[in-house]
This record gives C-alpha cells, sequence and structure tokens, in this order.
C-alpha cells in the first residue's frame, strides 16, 4: 500500500517537475541567503541531481536519452529499420487479424449463462455411418424421462417458411419447446417469455419474435405484443415478447413458436428423425454422465422397437462444437501458421540486428572503454529493439484493423459467429504480448552476442576488420535455419491445401450447375387429399409455360436441390424382404418431375428415366391408397442412385427390383426403372449418400423448388422465370432465387478461403526467409571481403570462391528445410480432415516446397554471391 | 568546513522526523538545529539535507508549505503527517533497541 502510493507520488512528481524543481531552486535561494557566507552552501548541480534520483527522474532521463539515440540511428539507417518495421508489422499484423478470427469464432464464450453446460442431442446409427442424425420426437420425450443428468432439455424443430398475408414478406419459424429459452438462459426485451409447460394445455398459439424480424416485419411497434400472426399453414400464432438483438441461435429465425408439449403417442412415429435437441447439464455433471444415460435410453429402445430403434444410439457434444463445426479446425490451422510467420519475421529482425551488432561492435568497445556499464549497453539495446517493435506493433494493428475489414467482406458465408470478429481489448493484449515477445527475441540476439565479446582492447583493435567470432556465425546460422524450417512448413502446408482445393473443385458432382436456377414457389394449394393431384396439375401447366419462354432449355420440378440444407431423410429397405426384421438403410428421397435429370444433367448407368407411362390417375392419386400400399393399377416406380443399387442388391442388376421407402407409413415398395451416377448432394467431397427418386406424378409433397436450365446468363434470367412462376398461379410468392453455380461456389468457399489464406502466408514466410538469407549472406559476403580480396590478390580464382560463399551461406538453409520437412510430416496428420483426396504425406507437395525453398535461397543468395565476379581487390583491400 | 562526523546512513531522516515532531521547521532551520543540539558536533550539508527532506515528501511523511518566517523571508516549512509521526515512532523504537543493543556488545565484550 505504502508502495502504491510511493509509486503514485512518483508518477505526480514526474507531472509537476518543472514546479518541484523551482521550488527547489527557490528553498536553495533562500536557505542561501540565510547564510552568514552565501559560497559556503553545498555543489547546488549535484544537488539537483541527487533530487532527480529521488524522484525517480533520472531513470526516465535515461530512457528518454536511449530512446531519442535509438531512434536517431534507426533514422540513419533506413532500409534496415523499414525493413526491421516492415517485417514486424507483418508479422503482428497478420497474427493479430487472425487471432481476432480465430477468437470471434472459436474461444470467445457463446452468449449465453455457463455455456459449458449447454449440449446437443443427436441420435447416431453406426452402422449406416450416420453419427449425427436429426431425432425423434417419440425418442425426445424418452430421452427427457430417462437421463437425470439434464437438468433441462428442449427439442426444436427445422425451419418452416410462411409468407404473412397482404406482404411480400416471409416469416421463418421454428417450432421449441417452451422450456427452450430458459434451458440457453434468455429473456425477451419486450412482452414475456414462454410459460411452463404446465401452464399450456396440449398446445399453445404463441409465438416470439426476433429482433431483425420485430423491427423489419412490424417497424418495432411495441404494440406488436398480443397481436396475431400467421405462420403455421392457417393457423394463427399471437406475439408475446421480442426477443434481444442479440440473441442468435443458429440459424436465423424470425420468430419461435411454442410447441412440442407432451408425447402424443399414437401420432409420433419413432423413426421420423426431423428435429433438434439441445439440453443444459445439471452442474457438476459430465457429458459423459449424459451420453451414458441417454445410450442406456437409445439401447432400451432398440430392444423394444427394433424396425426404427435397432442400431441407434446418441451422439451428445457440446453445443460450442456444434455452432463453430469444422472451422474449429481450420481456425487452428491459420493460428499456427501465422505463429510460424511471426517467429520467422521476429527470427528474420533479430538476423538483421545480429548483423548490425557486429558492424558496430567497434561503437560498442568504444562506449565500454568511456565506462558505459554493461547494463547501460544492455538498455541501449532494448531501447533500439523497443522503438521497432513499438512501430511494428503500431502499423501491425493498422494492418490487423485493414486485414479484419478485409476478411470479414471477403470471408465466405457460413463461418459461424462472424459478427463476433472485433479487435478487441483480449485480441489487443495478445498484439501487445506478442510485440514484447518479439522485442525480447529481437533483443537477445545481440545481447547474447555482446556477452560473450572478447576484452575490450581486443575489439578496440579488430573492430569490423577481424573475421567474426564463432559464436555469433553460429547464432546467426541458427537463425538462417529457423527461418527456412519455418518457411518450408507453411509453404509444404499451403502446398498441400492448395492441391486439396483444386481436387475439390474439379471433383465431379455428378450433377451439372451451369445454366441452372432453381426458385421456390409457394402456391397455395388445397389441404386435403386433393392436393397430390392439384400439384401435378399446376406443375403441368408450369413446367409447359417455362419450357415456352424464350431462353429456357427444360424445367423441372424437385423437393430438394442440392447443397442446401433441406432434403428429405428416409429409410430405405428391400421390397422383396419381409417388413419387420429386415435391414433398413438411411437414404435420402427426391420426388422429381420427368425433366430433372436432363436439367441437372444426372447421367443414368442403366435403365430409363420417368416419362407419361409413370402417371397415376387422378382417381388413384386422390384415393390415398398410395400410403396404404395397394395399389389397383400402375406401376410405382423409382430411379436410384449407383450406391444404392450396389448396396441394396451386391452383385445383381438393380433394375427390376424394388425398393421400399418408409417414411413412416407404409409404403408400396417400387419398382427400380433405371440407376443413376453417385452425386455429391449436401456437402462437396461427401461420402457417396443413397439417393432414390420418385415420379413427382406418383407422390409428392409441398415445399418443393423449381429448376431451370437456361441458355443465357442465368442470374438475369430469375425475374423472368419469376414472372411466368407467379402467372401460372397468381398471388403465388416466389423466393430463395438462385443460380446453382453460386450454390457451388458457396459451398466450396471455406476450403477455397483457408487454402487461399494458408498459401499467402507460405508466401508471406518464403519472402521473409529470402530476405533473411539475402541479408545475411550480403552482410558475410561484405564482411569477408578483405580476405576474399587477399585471396584474390594472390591469385585465387573467383571460379573457387564463388561457390565457397555460396557453400557457407546455402549449408544453413539446406539444414533448415530439412528440419522443416521433418516437422511438417510430423505435423500433417493433425490436418487430415482438412485434406481432399490428398494424403497427409503427399510427396508432390513436400517436393514443391522443398523446391520452392530452394529457389528462394538460391536467388536470395546469388546477388551478394556475384558481388565477388566484380571485387576490385586493390580497392577492397584499402577500403578498410 | 563543518564535517557530517559520525552520522551513520539513514539516520538522517531520523533527526529530521524527530525535529518536526517539535514543530514545522524549514530547511536551513532545520540545519542549525541539528548542528546546535549535537553540541556542534554534527553539521549537515546542503546536499545531504535536501535530497533527504525530497525522501520524506516522497514517501509522505512530512508536507511542505511555503511561509514568511519571524524574521520576513519567504521560507518553505515543513511538517510532520500522520504518517511521517507513525514513521518516527517506528524508527525511533528501532533506532534505541539497535543502540542499546550496540552499546551492550560494547561494554561487556
Amino acid at each position: 500500500m505504502a508502495a502504491l502510493k510511493r509509486w503514485a507520488r512518483r508518477f505526480w512528481s514526474l507531472l509537476n517537475r518543472r514546479r518541484i524543481e523551482r521550488e527547489l531552486e527557490r528553498e536553495m535561494a533562500s536557505h542561501r541567503a540565510m547564510l552568514d557566507d552565501p559560497r559556503r552552501f553545498g555543489n547546488e548541480l549535484r544537488l539537483r541531481e541527487q533530487n532527480a534520483d529521488v524522484w525517480g527522474w533520472t531513470w526516465i532521463d535515461d530512457l528518454r536519452q536511449d530512446l531519442r539515440y535509438a531512434v536517431r540511428l534507426l533514422h540513419r539507417a533506413p532500409a534496415f529499420s523499414g525493413a526491421a518495421i516492415a517485417t514486424l508489422a507483418l508479422g503482428i499484423g497478420a497474427s493479430t487479424a487472425i487471432f481476432s478470427v480465430a477468437y470471434g469464432v472459436s474461444l470467445r464464450p457463446l452468449p449465453y449463462p455457463e455455456p459449458d453446460r449447454l449440449v446437443r442431442i443427436y441420435e447416431a446409427n453406426r452402422a449406416e455411418g450416420n453419427s449425427k442424425q436429426n431425432v425423434s420426437e417419440a425418442q425426445f420425450f424418452d430421452w427427457r424421462a430417462g437421463a437425470p443428468s439434464l437438468e433441462s432439455i428442449a427439442l426444436y424443430s427445422s425451419e418452416s417458411s410462411r409468407p404473412l398475408p397482404q406482404s411480400h414478406q416471409r416469416v421463418i419459424s421454428i417450432g421449441v419447446s417452451p422450456v427452450f429459452f430458459n434451458l440457453l438462459g434468455a429473456t425477451p426485451i419486450l412482452g414475456r417469455g414462454f410459460r411452463t409447460e404446465k401452464e399450456y394445455g396440449r398446445r399453445t398459439d404463441e409465438v416470439l419474435l426476433s429482433y431483425a424480424a420485430w423491427q423489419r416485419l412490424f417497424g418495432g411497434r411495441p404494440d406488436i405484443i398480443g397481436s396475431r400472426i400467421p405462420l403455421d399453414d392457417d393457423d394463427f400464432f399471437i406475439v408475446v415478447g421480442v426477443m434481444p438483438a442479440d440473441f442468435d441461435y443458429g440459424p436465423h429465425v424470425d420468430a419461435w413458436r411454442a410447441g412440442f408439449l407432451r408425447p402424443v403417442t399414437a401420432r409420433i412415429v419413432r423413426g421420423w428423425r426431423y428435429d433438434h435437441v439441445v439440453a443444459r447439464l445439471r452442474p457438476g455433471a459430465t457429458i459423459d454422465q449424459a451420453r451414458a444415460e441417454l445410450n442406456a435410453v437409445a439401447a432400451r429402445l432398440a430392444r423394444d422397437y427394433p424396425p426404427t430403434n435397432a442400431g441407434w444410439t446418441v451422439t451428445v457434444e457440446p453445443l460450442r462444437a456444434t455452432i463453430i463445426g469444422d472451422f474449429g479446425r481450420a481456425t487452428w490451422l491459420l493460428l499456427a501458421a501465422v505463429a510460424v510467420v511471426l517467429l520467422v519475421a521476429c527470427v528474420n529482425v533479430a538476423g538483421l540486428l545480429l548483423v548490425r551488432a557486429t558492424a558496430r561492435e567497434r561503437e560498442t568497445a568504444v562506449r565500454e572503454a568511456l565506462g558505459a556499464g554493461r547494463s547501460r549497453l544492455v538498455r541501449l539495446w532494448l531501447a533500439e529493439s523497443g522503438v521497432l517493435a513499438a512501430l511494428g506493433t503500431c502499423l501491425g494493428v493498422l494492418l490487423a484493423w485493414l486485414g479484419v475489414t478485409a476478411l470479414k467482406v471477403a470471408a465466405p458465408p457460413g463461418i459461424p459467429r462472424l459478427d463476433a470478429i472485433a479487435i478487441d481489448l483480449p485480441v489487443l493484449l495478445t498484439s501487445l504480448v506478442s510485440s514484447v515477445a518479439a522485442t525480447l527475441v529481437v533483443a537477445a540476439a545481440p545481447l547474447r552476442g555482446s556477452a560473450t565479446a572478447q576484452p575490450v582492447t581486443t575489439r578496440l583493435q579488430g573492430g569490423t576488420r577481424g573475421s567474426e567470432t564463432g559464436d555469433r556465425r553460429v547464432a546467426r546460422d541458427v537463425l538462417v535455419l529457423a527461418q527456412c524450417a519455418g518457411a518450408v512448413v507453411l509453404v509444404i502446408l499451403a502446398v498441400m491445401l492448395t492441391r486439396s482445393f483444386a481436387r475439390l473443385s474439379s471433383f465431379d458432382l455428378g450433377w451439372n450447375a451451369s445454366g441452372v436456377v432453381s426458385l421456390k414457389p409457394e402456391p397455395s394449394m388445397p389441404r386435403t387429399r386433393a392436393r397430390t393431384y392439384w400439384l401435378v396439375n399446376w406443375s403441368d401447366r408450369l413446367i409447359a409455360q417455362l419450357e415456352a419462354t424464350p431462353g429456357v432449355e427444360r424445367a423441372a420440378i424437385t423437393t430438394s436441390i442440392p447443397l442446401s440444407p433441406n432434403f428429405f431423410p428416409v429409410l430405405l429397405g428391400r421390397g422383396d424382404a419381409p417388413t419387420g426384421a429386415a435391414r433398413r438403410w438411411s437414404g435420402v428421397a427426391h420426388h422429381v418431375t420427368d425433366g430433372y435429370f436432363d436439367v441437372t444433367g444426372i447421367s443414368f448407368i442403366a435403365g430409363r428415366t420417368f416419362d407419361s407411362s409413370d402417371r397415376f390417375s387422378e382417381a388413384l392419386l386422390t384415393s390415398g391408397s398410395l400410403t396404404t400400399g395397394s395399389l389397383s393399377e400402375g406401376r410405382a416406380v423409382a430411379v436410384v442412385s449407383e450406391t444404392l443399387a450396389r448396396t441394396l442388391w451386391p452383385g445383381q442388376s438393380a433394375i427390376g427390383q424394388h425398393v421400399r421407402i418408409i417414411i413412416g407409413s407404409v409404403a408400396p415398395p417400387r419398382e427400380v426403372v433405371g440407376v443413376v451416377e453417385d452425386l455429391q448432394f449436401h456437402v462437396v467431397g461427401e461420402e457417396p449418400t443413397l439417393h432414390v427418386f420418385v415420379p413427382w406424378t406418383q407422390e409428392n409433397i409441398p415445399g418443393h423448388y423449381v429448376l431451370a436450365k437456361v441458355s443465357g446468363d442465368p442470374v438475369s434470367s430469375l425475374p423472368v422465370l419469376r414472372r411466368v412462376v407467379e402467372a401460372v398461379e397468381p398471388g403465388t410468392p416466389v423466393d430463395q432465387m438462385t443460380a446453382m453455380e453460386a450454390l457451388v461456389s458457396r459451398a466450396t468457399a471455406q476450403p477455397r478461403f483457408t487454402a487461399r489464406t494458408v498459401a499467402a502466408f507460405g508466401l508471406v514466410a518464403l519472402v521473409l526467409a529470402a530476405i533473411g538469407i539475402y541479408g545475411t549472406l550480403s552482410y558475410l559476403v561484405g564482411a569477408r571481403m578483405r580476405e576474399i580480396a587477399i585471396r584474390l590478390s594472390l591469385g585465387a580464382s573467383r571460379s573457387v570462391i564463388v561457390p565457397d560463399v555460396l557453400r557457407r551461406g546455402l549449408a544453413p538453409v539446406l539444414a533448415g528445410g530439412v528440419i522443416g520437412i521433418l516437422v511438417a510430416a510430423a505435423i500433417a496428420r493433425t490436418f487430415e480432415t482438412l485434406l481432399f483426396q490428398i494424403e497427409p504425406l503427399d510427396a508432390t507437395s513436400f517436393a514443391i516446397g522443398a523446391v520452392l525453398l530452394l529457389v528462394a535461397a538460391l536467388a536470395a543468395a546469388l546477388a551478394p554471391a556475384l558481388r565477388v565476379l566484380h571485387v576490385n581487390p586493390a580497392t577492397a583491400l584499402r577500403a578498410e | 568546513m563543518p564535517r557530517e562526523a559520525g552520522l551513520p546512513p539513514g539516520t538522517l531522516g531520523l533527526l529530521i522526523l524527530r525535529l518536526l515532531d517539535a514543530g514545522p521547521l524549514h530547511g536551513y532551520a532545520i540545519a542549525q538545529r541539528i548542528h546546535f543540539l549535537s553540541r556542534e558536533e554534527l553539521s549537515v550539508e546542503e546536499g545531504s539535507l535536501y535530497p533527504a527532506l525530497q525522501k520524506l515528501l516522497l514517501n509522505g511523511w512530512v508536507k511542505a508549505a511555503w511561509t514568511t518566517s519571524e524574521s520576513g523571508r519567504e521560507v518553505r516549512e515543513y511538517r510532520l503527517t500522520a504518517d511521517g509521526r507513525k514513521q518516527l515512532e517506528a524508527a525511533l523504537a528501532a533506532y534505541k533497541r539497535t543502540s542499546r543493543a550496540i552499546g551492550l556488545v560494547l561494554d561487556n565484550a
């Protein structure tokens, strides 16, 4: 406490230094006046100095002097200081920018209280290679009853989207258990949250609005509370509250409906796995406990309901992991890359300083001879590298700010929590720490050199003339080696990621995106059994109109478009197997019109596409016999994907076989009439999924897309197509208009982003390493000039000396390269999941990395080595 | 030239605190008092006195203020603070203990 007060007074004294000095002056004058003999007064100058010592001003003065001197020195060597500051700025800027991204995305806590207790729960079926399947409502109620380590657990549906009447605006909503918001710990800013389940009956008609939707749809009117808005089919909901602007759980949702109140056992089918579950662990409970309890429930359900639950277990993971997803690993890779760049930058500047230290040997010796203490010399060096680091940090933070702004613009969609990225306190602290570390690393190099220096007298005589000390040469070689190792690691990783990305983008998706556009119309349709036929009729008219439009080659309807999150998961079985105990496979069903395969360019391996012979009559479609599985007329048909055919009927032809598509209720076995090539449907680079295609004219569901293949520019055709769709059934809202190529490039955006960023870092590291090699080698040639001149004048051939110089310069490069390759090989496995069709020990990447380093090193070494060719021995000898 | 005879390091601060305990004094008066009270055995040079006073200021044990002396001169008077009084007591006790101990050794050895 007393020490703190003393420091406060010291600081105060620094600010009032003038006044204190004046007072002392006055006091001494007054004192002198009282003496009989004023000459008896002591040494005033010494007194003032002692006074400055007491208040700690001397220390500050010295520091100021050191800094001034350092600035003057750096100013005198603009090339050196410019290179050093730019190098540090680059390193610190890059690390700050990437760290701010990594922090925002991966490290910043989720915006909920005690976020570590939040988990996502999925169903999983290992045999089908499905570790994160959506959840059936029925399983949810069993989990809720059987997992005591969960404090609360909530179910929520996928998004559904409805137009608001008398407006072109749409409302995207999801149904959630009423406990959802309590579980997350979020409360509305307006109105109230949902009540507990007991207060509701079987169902509720309440919704909470998101802040954005409140502003966008209702202009932020506070009287929205209590008003009715239509959301689900023809139901109306009452707005009870508005969530705060920063509440953002996963997808962009406009409204949350209170739903999922209690099991209505008769209606819920265990195989309908469409919903999502989030839960909060009890304080002290672990995720392993929850996993064990839930798997016990799953095991019981597998025994009790084998057709729908055999083989199904549970996956539990932290909510954070779900939100961050794969981006987390990419982030760590970027962070590692940036750390290497920062290290290479520091090492580079350290190398530069070391060279300077050697050149200033004589100056240091003079200072020491004149009585400068070791600590004073150390402080001088620290001041110099401190000034470098401070300027580098300032520039670096500026660069980082620019970089983050650019990143936010250039970042691919789908990077989670992009808004959370900012250069704020934790980020700035990190850059401060890296800056301090940089100063120390950078300053340590020359310090180490001067600590082992020879006696002052030797150095005064020798100066820059003598050959350098062995210690310092070793230090410099180690620095070059470290730089080369770091650069080679980065370059190898960058080459690997770039190659992986190239594979990814040239990979055959199995469907053709070019010239294809998609729209999502939502005609108002009957809600009765007549709907299926109505949709067939509507699609006939629509496709005819579209194909009559100039520029449209072919049009089709489908229930799912590639690379969009909405698809229709089903269970598949062989039609000839008895229902019940038969083996089931997870797959995806598409309901498509005849032109679908033409539009998408999905190619047939065997069999035929759908045609008019597959049409069912209006009577059959409205009779409902499809859902009972008994068909009085016609053949139910399907087209399957290659892998499906191979999986269900290994070694046999699939054509003519029957496949059963189980969507909860009984379905007719469908005769396979065609087999198509596998397609990449959900994620680019996925493992083949089982796809089954059903004729739209036999079975259809609402929530469908229109696909059209156009001959002109896809984007400019969209408004035209929209007008056609609207004209077929007036009043039909149309949205989600996209060119499929845009979807593809979006899906590959993240790997592209990672590959490009790491490639950029690799390039930066390579350039830095080259600069470092060039700098040290130029110095080396300069320092050996005298020796070289002597050798030349004694008759040595230049063709002997040049290789000698190169050998000396490139030896640490080669050693560094070998170490870098070993390190890259050791860490490559960690990044295996980021690589697509590239082995972690990809020989090509390693070779390219090594060659790039060698080329850069040779280029950097050549100029100084060639200087030897132009040396005039006489001039060189006289120059000293 | 008066000498600073036999003043062990650090004791000057104690002497000043003790003098100020009796009432506020300016620098010259402090030097005079020490000279006088030590029967002219001790004499404090200005080069030691003022740094010692600054040290006391830094520690917050004394406060300084400009006043006019009885002789009509502008002088800077030092006054003991509460912290200073506490420090004086502690230092005095420590000094007495040490000096007694030294005395014991010197007398009985």
